[in-house]
């Protein structure tokens, strides 16, 4: 993971994942790594037209991953 | 309306999300506290992509450089100030500001203006959480009862209520160094005359930034506007009921967090009476 504080280890798909969290300016960002090899997916809470809150991944394409990463989050920050 | 990762959000998401793609990027501009104009921090700034359907958020130089400067030196005597051939000192024109009357024809010459070709096919935005501005309050001789020369300043910083960031209408050029071939994008932020609040706040020039509602920064960036219609967005006064002004400590800039705010016990409060 490029940004070394993890806050929470997790399992996603059967896999074990490291979460850290970040705050960039004022936005909370999470840094998701799988393997020490891969870049960390970046995931965040955005805010749909209408104010319904959904989690993404930034930079976009990995909305199914965010949505489901981001429920796992959801659940650990309770 | 946009699309982000297939869900629909509002422009201001959109550029908050983008913002933060470069942010995680290891950008370093967007998650600064204070980007001063005296420093060489570049600064973010939104411009229309070709065929103005999208926009891109990228760096540039804060302070206009027109394209008649040939070299660096030449752009540092121009920012910083310098004596002329007769040892008369010219001062600093750092071009961080683009008066929205001057941007076709110059206020001080009648000609025109240095910005015309920017203002006509170079507009962009500059995104800003809020920004810094000195009120001056003069103090009376309590011998004389006269007003006293210099002023005591004092630092407020601006924010909008309802948004996290906000547009700022600027302009900017592309220059080149004759020299040593160094390229730059360099941008000024265009200003209106003073809202009832700015006026108080920003009390030695009565000026402040062009601010933009979502709809009018899309019309600057991406229509191609007529002069008449560029001066009237460039004109732009926001909604003073839609600011807000708090006074910040002196020494702000070095603060851990510049925009808390601070007290000073002498101030007379802001009135807004309009």
């Amino acid at each position: 993971m490029s940004q070394e504080t993890i806050d929470w280890q997790a399992n996603y798909r059967g896999h074990p994942i490291k979460i850290g969290k970040r705050q960039i300016g004022k936005t909370e960002v999470y840094y998701v790594s799988s393997s020490p090899e891969k870049k960390p997916l970046v995931l965040t809470r955005a805010l749909k037209s209408g104010g319904k809150e959904f989690w993404t991944s930034i930079p976009q394409g990995m909305q199914k991953e965010a949505e489901e990463i981001g429920a796992i989050i959801d659940k650990l920050e309770k | 309306m946009c699309y982000y990762n297939g869900q629909k959000v509002s422009r201001e998401e959109f550029i908050r999300l983008m913002a933060l793609e470069k942010a995680t990027k290891n950008y370093d501009f967007l998650n600064k506290g204070v980007i001063s104009g005296f420093t060489d921090t570049p600064v973010a700034v939104v411009v229309a992509t070709e065929g103005n359907t999208n926009f891109d958020i990228v760096q540039m130089e804060w302070g206009f450089i027109p394209n008649y400067l040939n070299t660096r030196e030449e752009v540092n005597r121009m920012r910083k100030g310098y004596k002329d051939t007769n040892g008369k000192y010219i001062p600093g024109q750092p071009q961080l500001n683009a008066k929205s009357e001057n941007l076709f024809v110059s206020e001080r010459s009648g000609r025109r203006s240095m910005f015309y070709d920017a203002a006509k096919n170079r507009r962009c935005l500059v995104l800003s959480s809020g920004y810094f501005d000195w009120r001056h309050v003069y103090r009376t001789n309590k011998k004389t009862g006269e007003k006293l020369k210099t002023p005591d300043k004092y630092p407020y910083y601006v924010s909008l209520r309802e948004h996290e960031y906000f547009y700022m209408a600027a302009i900017w050029n592309p220059w080149t160094d004759k020299e040593t071939g160094e390229m730059a994008n360099t941008v000024a932020l265009v200003t209106a005359v003073a809202n009832p609040l700015m006026k108080q706040v920003h009390n030695s020039k009565e000026r402040m930034p062009t601010i933009l509602s979502d709809e009018l920064a899309w019309r600057w960036i991406s229509e191609d506007l007529s002069e008449q219609e560029v001066l009237e967005i460039a004109a732009t006064q926001y909604p003073y009921q839609e600011m807000s002004a708090c006074t910040v400590a002196s020494d702000f800039l070095g603060k851990l967090d510049p925009t808390e705010p601070f007290t000073y016990e002498n101030l007379p409060a802001i009135e807004l009476v309009v």
